[in-house]
């Protein structure tokens, strides 16, 4: 049974999870007072309460697009990280957009996420553009491009759209025309749910249905061969590269509108980041991604609320993130079970 | 303009090149050593923020700095030897591997961080003491040349030092040959019998030890405590250095000297009224069209060497 | 000299992915004898090999060394005990010098921990002269000749002292005369005392060479002979099962058309200031099979990647029919009717992770048959695929398993099934059938011809002679970047005669050979 391709990854997920857990148990064990009262409250919390679940759904949105945006760049070998400093820097975009009249109350949001998408492609050009063309480090260039985006967003916030009456970087409120609406009572559940869910099966069937994604596909597993095969890597690194960007943009947008009221974040929210986790967490695959976004949702719900009563600070789920991160994209954890398998297999065949 | 001239060329600006370089030379130095064993180093940048944490944390612990110093260099160790049994025997993508390492460092470090001194922030209350600085008899007393290099941390000199030890390893032992072909063409040292998992790992722990005098520096000699994910990117941009300085452990170092200028730059011109928030970005800015830069002139060169 | 010094038992090795590549393999070799092993690519003659060197564990069987069983973790222990091993595929760093590779792993030291620079070209440099390499140790090994860099190769071996050599296909990249000049040093080596372990698939020079002879054949063992006891014949029905011919001739159709399918005009390009091709003209007409004979690294491969537009050329141009194609983009050099079948089918061929399917429609997943105006239509696709892999009896469970869990021989027919149906004008084959088992390359070879058949306009370049020889209609031969002759019936030429010319020993005047090549 270990010899099926797909059970031996599930099996590798769960006892990397499990591995995780343990370890984490062993850290609350040393810094906490009450490491069993800790960890469960952990593990179960967020499903003891409507408010609780309805935070993992909330977290799980931004978290699914900047997993995406990161995954599809990770698919096609492209080691760009960029996603950060587009989340940031479409933030204030945002911002810019959401502090305007509109009368149109539709539109309104909608306008500004398009438009949030469309700097966020725009800007991931960049380090596409040089890393088609002349094969420049993206690994580098998009580190750079976060700093540099987050001080280029700062400036604008401090300087443009700052509120005077706010201590801190802050933003005019956002017109009520610009929120999003909330979908399901008794939480804080908005419309960018089901946009999420839209846009997943939009990259899904975009990725295995047409021509684009195949060739999307075929150039990261092998970029000799599609580029033997006539495809052009060039034209195909700027379009994962927008989209990516674009993906960056309208999931910060989306975030923004929906939970925040006004633009407040003073250093790199660390999504981007994240984002990476997720497309590793999730194999690149849009559905996986949106497992893996809410796995670790669900983790870091869990963690927060521990935090809150009891006294462990929420950071300890990095160390979850990291083990699970660390063993699930390792090839050679738990192998030898699944090369003896292959071998039994092998022989049943031949008998 | 003219007022930024004349701060740059001053022997105050040389001390501030040297006093800012040190995280990014050390990081240079480590990503050259691992890149040189085809092993890129991404984990550099977690690697370092720990040594600060641990390094100032244990300083105030066991009241010495020296202890905090070799409690960092350990740290150093143990961060690559976990990547390098993630990546050479899990057979972990290195790069993903070293992302989720930093990742790890730094929320882990915060998480330390408010459990020993119960903030979120800095260790600035625990009072540990830093490295000491040096001031060189007889050097310090020459026009010019004394006020750039004397007086700096004694990490400044462990920098300089280590430079002429990367290159003596790398170029004139039979280890720094391996690693070297390791990096080159593996199959070929393995088939001489060099135990290139070994080497790859040696090649990680110096680099992680690299790294660590690095980030040491920055919590026990450029600031005196460690404040959260304070090494800025700075990891990143030793890596930028060694991609453009690439095979030759001079030009690595004199490309960090670049950043270094850039980075002191930037502290300069803050006390003009540039928005602060935009001099921050010259460093990233200069890396970045470096490193553009760099690799048109190595397509081109590619170009004519046949490889596409 | 009967002692036995190596002996293998019941090894068997499964790799990862479930491919079964030896199977209860038992086999023994003596002190100073040359032992060939032989069969077809895949046969499992190189796992062997590695696992005997360390490189590879055995998965079950033991292996006895003088007397001692031996478990080699890695090739270190191997090569600490005597065995060395002289790749295919030569594991040498270009960038270092002969001394540098040689030493690598074994450096002599000064003062414990540093080089000692100046040993390590004085025992190099004697080295070489004992064994009668004479050869400037201080040159980085990437400007050496082939034959020189596998005279490095053999020099790493000995440095280490070692008593049984294994050289894996060693004469696959050697001209005819450097191959009667490698079986004269390996005889002198035997004579030293030396094991020697020849793998090859070549059966002429195994019977030239050999003591004693085994013949592997899809991992299992089919026995261990006596040079005298077995013939050539012999040997083949038992790699093959079946007596094989190599001739092809009655199922060519007789060439009736002139009509020029593929012309080729004055290319030149220039690496590193080393001129890599000269002027290369030549022309193909439908229907015709034009062969590029050549040993490795006379600008074949460089004029390839040149003609399909995966590399740059300083000047020339072609043409399909009459319509240039020199500066075409990859794809639309494919939409006027260029295909490829290249060399290296795993890094350039396919795309492993992608199934059986994706990888035969790579060529033509843009066209409009195979596209909706948002999807691509899968059930076409899936017909597709099937038809290919029936018409081309590629064994495989379904065209949706993945590519990598084919053997050789399959993947390249899907290379080849996936090149040929675009229903191409001219077909460029590198290498067609290199590493696939004889029952593949057959089938391939037939699809060629049915192809030419077809007024297809074939080039094909091939370092087997065999097969550059059988299967073309004229053939060419290419040394340093230029033709140096032209042969207007591949039969009119020995194997013999064509080392001539790829060696540059012989050259066919200029005139003649313009005439000839623009027909």
């Amino acid at each position: 049974m270990l010899a099926n391709e797909k059970i031996f990854e599930a099996v590798k997920m769960i006892a990397s999870l499990l591995l995780a857990l343990l370890i984490t148990f062993v850290v609350l064990l040393a810094v906490s007072a009450t490491p069993l009262e800790s960890f469960s409250k952990m593990l179960f919390a967020p499903l003891t309460k409507v408010r609780y679940m309805g935070n993992v759904i909330e977290l799980m949105i931004p978290l699914s697009f900047a997993g995406l945006a990161t995954a599809l760049l990770f698919r096609t070998k492209l080691f760009n990280l960029g996603t950060e400093g587009i989340f940031y820097f479409c933030g204030v975009v945002t911002a810019a957009i959401a502090t305007q009249t509109f009368s149109n109350s539709l539109l309104h949001p909608i306008v500004t996420i398009l438009i949030s998408g469309l700097v966020g492609g725009t800007i991931a050009l960049i380090p596409g553009f040089f890393k088609a063309k002349y094969n420049t480090d993206e690994l580098v260039t998009s580190l750079m491009m976060n700093s540099i985006l987050f001080g280029l967003g700062l400036y604008v916030i401090k300087n443009f759209l700052q509120a005077k009456d706010v201590p801190g970087v802050a933003s005019q409120l956002f017109k009520s025309t610009a929120l999003l609406p909330i979908i399901i009572p008794g939480t804080r559940i908005h419309i960018g749910f089901a946009v999420l869910l839209v846009v997943v099966l939009l990259l899904w069937l975009m990725l295995f249905k047409t021509k684009l994604g195949y060739a999307i596909r075929m150039t990261g597993l092998n970029k000799s061969f599609a580029k033997y095969s006539g495809m052009n890597a060039f034209s195909l690194f700027l379009v994962v590269h927008f989209i990516s960007g674009f993906l960056g943009g309208i999931g910060s947008s989306i975030e923004l509108l929906g939970m925040y009221s006004r633009f407040q974040w003073s250093a790199l929210p660390g999504l981007g980041f994240t984002g990476a986790l997720m497309a590793m967490l999730g194999k690149n695959d849009p559905f996986g991604i949106l497992a893996a976004a809410f796995a670790i949702s669900y983790l870091r719900t869990g963690a927060d609320i521990m935090a809150r009563s009891t006294d462990v600070p929420v950071e300890v789920v990095a160390v979850v993130e990291a083990v699970i991160v660390l063993f699930v994209s390792s090839q050679y954890f738990l192998r030898k079970y699944h090369e003896r398998a292959l071998i039994k297999k092998g022989e049943q065949q031949d008998a | 303009m003219l007022e930024v001239f004349k701060i740059i060329f001053t022997p105050d600006f040389g001390f501030t090149v040297i006093r800012v370089v040190v995280p990014i030379l050390f990081a240079a130095l480590g990503a050259y050593v691992a890149n040189s064993a085809g092993i890129a180093n991404i984990a550099m940048e977690g690697t370092m923020l720990m040594a600060a944490f641990v390094g100032t944390v244990c300083s105030a612990m066991f009241h010495s700095p020296w202890l905090g110093l070799l409690a960092a260099l350990i740290s150093g160790i143990l961060m690559s030897l976990i990547l390098a049994y993630f990546t050479l025997i899990l057979k972990t993508n290195n790069i993903l591997g070293g992302i989720a390492l930093n990742l790890f460092a730094s929320s882990f470090t915060v998480f330390l961080l408010y459990v020993i001194t119960g903030s979120k922030g800095t260790s600035a209350t625990l009072g540990a003491k830093s490295l000491p600085k040096v001031v060189i008899p007889i050097l310090k007393d020459i026009p010019i040349l004394g006020k750039i290099f004397s007086g700096h941390n004694v990490l400044v000199y462990i920098m300089f030092l280590a430079v002429f030890i990367v290159y003596l390893i790398m170029y004139q032992t039979p280890l720094g040959l391996r690693i070297k072909a390791v990096g080159k063409y593996q199959d070929a040292a393995e088939s001489v019998g060099v135990n290139v998992r070994r080497i790859k790992t040696i090649a990680l722990v110096i680099s992680g030890v690299l790294a660590a005098f690095g980030g040491a520096y920055m919590s026990m000699g450029y600031l005196s405590f460690f404040t959260k994910n304070m090494t800025a990117g700075r990891g990143f941009i030793g890596l930028a250095a060694e991609a453009m300085g690439h095979g030759s452990v001079w030009l690595v170092t004199f490309t960090a000297f670049l950043f270094g200028m850039f980075d002191a730059l930037s502290n300069a011109l803050q006390l003009f009224s540039f928005p602060s928030e935009i001099i921050q970005t010259i460093p990233y800015v200069a890396v970045f069209i470096g490193i553009v830069i760099y690799s048109i002139f190595e397509s081109k060169r590619a170009k004519s060497r046949g490889e596409q | 000299m009967s002692e036995i010094l190596l002996d293998l038992k019941d090894i068997t090795k499964i790799y990862s992915n479930g491919v079964v590549a030896n199977r209860n393999i038992n086999v023994s070799f003596k002190k100073g004898e040359i032992h060939s092993i032989v069969g077809e690519n895949g046969a499992g003659k190189s796992t062997l090999m590695k696992m005997i060197f360390g490189i590879e564990r055995p998965s079950s069987g033991t292996i006895t060394y003088k007397g001692k069983e031996v478990h080699f973790e890695n090739s270190m222990e191997a090569i600490r005990n005597g065995i060395g091993m002289v790749h295919q595929h030569f594991m040498m760093i270009d960038s270092f010098t002969v001394a540098e590779n040689i030493i690598l792993g074994m450096e002599p030291r000064k003062r414990k921990w540093f080089l000692n620079k100046k040993e390590s070209i004085r025992l190099t440099k004697e080295l070489a002269i004992k064994y009668n390499f004479d050869m400037d140790v201080t040159r980085k090994v990437g400007s050496l000749t082939v034959s020189a860099k596998q005279k490095v190769e053999i020099l790493k071996t000995l440095y280490r002292n070692a008593e049984v050599i294994i050289l894996d296909e060693p004469t696959a990249v050697l001209t005819p005369q450097e191959t009667e000049t490698l079986f004269e040093n390996l005889k002198r080596f035997k004579e030293m005392g030396h094991t020697i372990l020849f793998i090859s698939h070549k059966l002429n020079e195994v019977k030239q060479i050999s003591d004693r002879i085994t013949i592997m054949q899809n991992g299992i063992s089919k026995g261990t002979f006596e040079n005298s006891d077995i013939s050539i014949e012999q040997m083949t029905e038992l790699i093959v099962g079946r007596s094989v011919t190599l001739s092809y001739d009655h199922i060519k159709k007789p060439m009736k058309n002139i009509k020029k399918a593929f012309r080729v005009d004055g290319i030149s390009l220039k690496l590193k200031g080393v001129n890599v091709l000269r002027d290369v003209t030549f022309t193909i007409r439908e229907g015709e099979i034009l062969g590029i004979a050549g040993v490795q690294g006379n600008g074949q491969t460089e004029l390839v990647q040149g003609l399909v537009g995966l590399q740059d050329m300083d000047s020339g141009n072609w043409y399909i029919e009459d319509h240039e194609i020199t500066k075409l983009s990859i794809e639309k050099k494919r939409k006027s009717g260029l295909a490829y079948i290249p060399e290296d089918r795993m890094k350039e061929g396919i795309a492993q992770g992608a199934t059986v399917a994706e990888n035969l429609i790579s060529t033509y997943y843009n066209r409009p048959d195979i596209n909706g105006p948002i999807f691509m239509k899968s059930k076409v696709i899936t017909e597709l695929a099937q038809h290919l892999i029936t018409m081309f009896s590629v064994k495989t469970k379904n065209s949706k398993s993945k590519i990598e869990s084919l053997s050789g021989g399959n993947i390249q027919k899907v290379v080849v099934a996936r090149e040929t149906n675009t229903n191409p004008k001219v077909l460029i084959a590198e290498q067609p059938t290199r590493g696939i088992d004889i029952g593949s390359e057959e089938f391939i070879h037939h699809q060629l011809i049915e192809m030419r058949n077809k007024n297809v306009a074939i080039l094909l370049v091939s370092a087997d002679l065999n097969e550059v020889m059988e299967v073309s209609d004229r053939l060419i031969v290419m040394y340093e970047g230029q033709i140096v002759a032209h042969f207007d019936h591949a039969k009119e030429v020995s194997e013999k005669e064509l080392g001539l010319y790829m060696l540059g020993v012989k050259r066919q005047d200029e005139e003649s050979l313009k005439r000839a090549l623009v027909c």
